[in-house]
Parts: structure tokens; sequence; C-alpha cells
């Protein structure tokens, strides 16, 4: 007999701040967080979002423009998530 | 039927069989003058009663198990069902003779018994029926394996020794040896405490 059980994933409140290298606040800016390919979520600016706690790898939404941020992003608990990107790239 | 002759005068019958009690009555044979020369006489007797005492175990621990055990005789009308309890055996007031005892219990092979109840403690071996259940443990986003510790609970399972309590399965994967036909809790959780999966708590019934 074989039995698989899929396990639920943590659901938590994440309010992601998008900086710039300054540590000035994009404003506008919103995230979109990829877990695999089965789930994606995203984040608007400074507001909590509940999401799956997991690894998460980022795309940062800004004036037209996609940003890949470079390192995963795990978020493990309910907080805020600073995502600091060069603005040079917007 | 059996046919005595002797001189008239006062007797003491008696008759004996096996499984019966004993029979003694008086018997007064008249003189010829006051009746004819043959008497009948039926006898009627009591069957020997007992006490049929039971006991139920595992037979790989002789571990006392809770059973159902049917008591029937090819010889007389009888049939009873009783329960056997898990501190020990049960007993039953029966008469002495020769009794098909059927035994079934969750998670056991049933069995059928032929004994001779003479009073004694009979113990009755039976054998487990298992089932060997593989389980993955898989992250319901990505579907990778998560290592998780697994606890079991459920009737006889510490008790027969069939497994830990609680099993790691690093691995995400795990394969426990339980009873067949018994309904067990499962609860599962993450091994890692930064992990990001929920305790899961279930129940698994195993089938027949």
């Amino acid at each position: 007999m074989s039995l698989q059980v899929a396990l639920s994933r943590i659901p938590v409140e994440a309010t992601f701040i998008v900086v710039d290298g300054n540590g000035e606040m994009v404003k506008d800016a919103y995230v979109v967080l990829k877990l695999s390919q089965y789930y994606t979520t995203s984040a608007e600016p400074s507001k909590p979002a509940y999401v799956l706690a997991g690894r998460y790898s980022v795309q940062v939404v800004c004036k037209g423009s996609i940003i890949l941020y470079p390192a995963p992003v795990d978020v493990r608990e309910s907080g805020v998530y600073r995502i600091v990107i060069n603005p040079s790239m917007l | 039927m059996a046919v005595l002759q002797a001189p008239w005068g006062s007797y003491t019958l008696q008759a004996t069989a096996s499984a019966y009690e004993n029979y003694t009555a008086p018997l007064t044979i008249p003189s010829p003058g006051e009746a004819s020369g043959t008497l009948e006489a039926n006898l009627t007797l009591e069957m020997h009663a007992t006490t049929l005492l039971m006991r139920v175990v595992d037979s790989e621990t002789g571990i006392p198990i809770p059973a159902k055990a049917t008591v029937t005789s090819s010889e007389i009308p009888y049939e009873a069902t009783v329960d056997t309890p898990p501190e020990g055996g049960t007993q039953l007031r029966i008469t002495s003779g020769r009794y098909v005892i059927h035994v079934v219990a969750p998670g056991f092979e049933p069995k059928n018994v032929t004994i001779d109840v003479t009073g004694n403690t009979y113990t009755i071996n039976i054998s487990r029926k298992l089932s060997r259940v593989t389980m993955s443990l898989v992250d319901s986003i990505t579907g990778a394996l998560v290592p998780v510790s697994i606890t079991v609970s459920g009737p006889l399972y510490q008790t027969l020794g069939l497994g830990n309590t609680t099993i790691l399965a690093a691995s995400g994967a795990a394969q426990l040896v339980l009873l067949q036909g018994i309904t067990y809790t499962i609860s599962i959780t993450p091994s890692n405490h930064t992990t990001t999966q929920e305790p899961s708590r279930s129940h698994l019934e195993t089938p027949q």
C-alpha cells in the first residue's frame, strides 16, 4: 500500500519594500514572487500580502521595467522584507 | 438401555456416563406377590457443567488480544459469543464436551480451534495480518519530498511493537508496518523547525 501525503505550506503576512542603493524607497514598485511553476503571487508596494512560506525568486516591476532580483528571498515568517535594487536598471 | 435381573428388595441405582453427572436413586423391586415381574425406569442424567476459560493471544508475543469468540458444539445445540478482554481471559459456564471456538479480532487472521472442554484454561494463538504502508511526504506546491517526523498511534501499535512511535523520515519517505483493518492516527511534523510546511494529522485505515 502506498500513500502520498501532500503537506500544506504555512501562510504568512509579508510586506515587501523596494529600496534603491541609497536606501530610498522606490515608489510604485511591486514584486512578483515565484515559488514554483505552480505558484506565483505578487505584492503591492508596501502593503502586506498573504503568501505561502518558502524560498521565492523575485521580480520587481516598476516604471514598465522588470528586474529579476538576483538572490532568492526566504519568506519564512510574517514581517517586512526589503528588496534592494540598482536604480540604474530601471 | 439396560436389562437387569435381581431378586425383589431395596436397591440403590447408580448410573454414570462420560460428560454427565452421576445418577443415584433408590429402587425397590416389589415382591412377586405385589407386582408383575418387569419394572421399567427412565433415568435422566444431567450433563456435567464446567468452566471454559479462554485467553486469546498474539502468536508472536503472547500478549492478550481483545477478540470475539463464538463457541459452538456439534454434540448438543449450543452457541455462545463472548468478548475476550485485552487484560486477560474470559470464562464461560458450559457442559463438558467437544466444542469449536471461532475467534475473530481486528488485525488478525480468524481462527477455528476444536477443544475438549474439561475445565482447563485454553490459550488460543492468533496470527497478525500485517499491511506494509509506504508513505511519501511531498510539498503541495513543488511536489518535492519533505523531511518529516511521523507519529503513529492506534490499537496495539505500541503494545505489539510494530514500530517506533515516532519515525524520522529524513528522506521524505517512510515505511510503516500496521495491522490490517485498523484505523491509525498519523501525525506528520516537518522535522526541521525552520521548514515552511504545516504539521498534518490524519486517520489512516488499513484495508482488510
